[in-house]
């Protein structure tokens, strides 16, 4: 082969590998993918499964700073799809979003950057109905949302599964114990000498950095090895998983490594439990009993206090479950929030 | 590098003219022995991975700026222009100069370093949306600036007799700003590079 051959092949090689790319198989047909862009940020939206329902809901990932691209391959999400729609968006500073600039990381943006994806969300689909569903810190966030009347009446439910929504220090506490109770190795000497989070006042040093990470991932490792995320960790994200986000989707995985946890204001020491009484639509409580970073404690007192009658509200634990019942337990979490939206919203 | 290797190198900056015209005097055919000089200027192809999962391609320019007598070791300087499709995320087209050392055996064999730094522009996969005054309005693919730079190692094997080099070659670069921060990028490029006559 002559050198301008050569040429001519390598360069066509490199164009076809460009742009087979772009002629993947969606992950189901009729997928649809967007940005929604605000202050900085360009957030992704996936909007999947049967959206033409118009019953859609909207899922606010945990975090703060992580991804969405943990949910979707478990059966738990997967059937939710044939049923209903599920958007998915990547908050800002999260994910392949951007807009990380350290001024706009405070709940009272994230919750506005919620209100912009759910306005973009109700224009391009006008006679859908939604439902917010937050885990952990999208708990957190969901439950924030909620507290504004006029934003609540844009949805008809909420789902909060394992949700910081007392993101105190007596929340985190919980946890503390639970790890100086199980010795793990480091633990005592980091929370007597590092760790601070004063059970009264809240002051806390969450988002200052301890031998380049936050204080509050040195919490979340050590939860971690005190086996309170995952009951069977490989049941929530295994290589598989990993592998299938890296090469099918537009998830930065790099990125949620970099930053993750964010350094966000007013949520580290804050406790939204008492507010809850505001929330005056039907809700649904899920929690992994096993549950030791968003202690399984505070299920519930979160559901205790959602602001509506008992029949307007339910609370299922799943005892095979720690911080992810959607991956621990996809069959029971499918039932609880498939029987949950027909009984409160949908019935046929 | 060795300290010999950059008197070597010094000594070619002196000698760089007359090397030059030693070794393509006018009107001569093109050199056959597999250790006579090459040209200075070659240009190059390959397949671009950034992240080493999204695909993307490459067209380059490289000029051998300084080199011993031996060509054993040269300073080439470079540009790059590629492209990549990051499924769903965006579409990068770049720009990036580089300078780097290479060390070429007698033999064939070639091993670089290169440091690049350059600009990558950033395109949107997909429509997005702002939120205006409470209206929804659609803006079109956005695209974003962003700085390029860093180092890549690399290999190859020179076949002279018809002046190509298969390559490949790997590194990082840095993106910024990503979330107005910098965010490190594993690339790899496998491609062939061709010596002018």
């Amino acid at each position: 082969m002559s050198s301008r051959k050569m040429l001519v092949a390598l360069g066509a090689l490199g164009l076809l590998s460009a742009f087979a790319g772009s002629g993947c198989a969606d992950w189901r047909a009729g997928d649809e993918h967007y940005f929604v862009q605000h202050k900085g940020a360009a957030m992704p939206v996936w909007v999947t499964g049967n959206w033409r329902s118009n019953r859609i809901i909207v899922h606010v990932h945990g975090g703060p700073g992580t991804t969405n691209g943990i949910y979707f391959q478990r059966s738990s999400y997967q059937r939710l799809a044939d049923r209903y729609g599920i958007a998915y968006y990547e908050q800002r500073a999260s994910g392949a979003s951007q807009g990380n600039r350290r001024a706009l990381l405070n709940r009272a943006q994230f919750v506005e950057d919620l209100d912009v994806v759910l306005r973009t969300l109700e224009s391009r689909y006008p006679r859908a109905q939604f439902v917010l569903m937050g885990h952990s810190w999208g708990g957190f966030l969901t439950a924030a949302y909620l507290l504004d009347p006029a934003r609540q009446s844009r949805v008809r439910a909420w789902i909060v599964q394992d949700g910081a929504i007392n993101a105190s220090c007596r929340g985190w506490q919980l946890g503390v114990d639970e790890v100086l109770a199980r010795n793990i190795e480091g633990a005592a000497a980091f929370y007597r000498d590092v760790w601070r989070c004063d059970l009264n006042t809240n002051t806390n040093n969450q988002i200052e950095l301890y031998q380049g990470r936050y204080v509050h991932l040195w919490h979340s490792l050590f939860i971690r090895a005190a086996g309170g995320y995952d009951v069977v960790p490989d049941r929530t994200l295994n290589t598989g998983d990993i592998a299938e986000s890296i090469f099918r989707s537009q998830f930065d995985l790099l990125a949620v490594n970099a930053h993750s946890p964010l350094p966000l204001e007013d949520y580290y020491g804050v406790d939204l439990t008492p507010q809850l009484a505001q929330v005056r639509i039907p809700s649904l409580v899920l929690w992994g009993t096993r549950d030791f970073i968003t202690h399984h404690a505070t299920a519930r007192p979160t559901y205790e206090a959602i602001g509506v009658a008992a029949a307007q509200k339910e609370l299922v634990l799943f005892e095979q479950s720690g911080h992810n019942p959607w991956a621990e337990e996809p069959e029971r979490f499918f039932d609880a929030v498939d029987g949950f939206l027909r009984r409160q919203l949908w019935a046929d | 590098m060795k300290t010999e290797t950059i008197a070597a190198l010094a000594v070619a900056v002196a000698t760089h003219a007359s090397a030059a015209r030693a070794q393509a005097p006018a009107g001569a055919p093109p050199p056959t022995d597999a250790r006579a000089p090459t040209s200075r200027h070659s240009i190059e192809a390959s397949v671009y991975l950034h992240q080493l999962v999204h695909p993307g391609a490459q067209v380059g320019y490289s000029y051998r700026l300084l080199s011993t007598a031996d060509e054993v070791h040269s300073l080439i300087v470079g540009v790059d222009v590629g492209t990549y499709v990051w499924l769903r995320h965006s579409i990068g087209v770049f720009v990036l100069p580089r300078v780097g050392y290479r060390l070429r055996t007698p033999g064939g064999f070639h091993a670089e370093v290169n440091m690049h730094a350059g600009y990558l522009q950033g395109v949107l996969a997909s429509e997005s949306f702002d939120v205006v005054d409470g209206a929804v309005v659609a803006s079109g693919r956005a695209g974003y600036p962003y700085a390029y730079l860093g180092p890549s190692a690399g290999v190859g094997y020179a076949i002279r007799a018809i002046r190509v080099t298969p390559f490949a070659r790997i590194g990082v670069q840095w993106q910024l700003p990503v979330f107005d921060q910098s965010l490190m990028r594993l690339v790899a490029a496998v491609g062939a590079e061709v010596a002018f006559r």
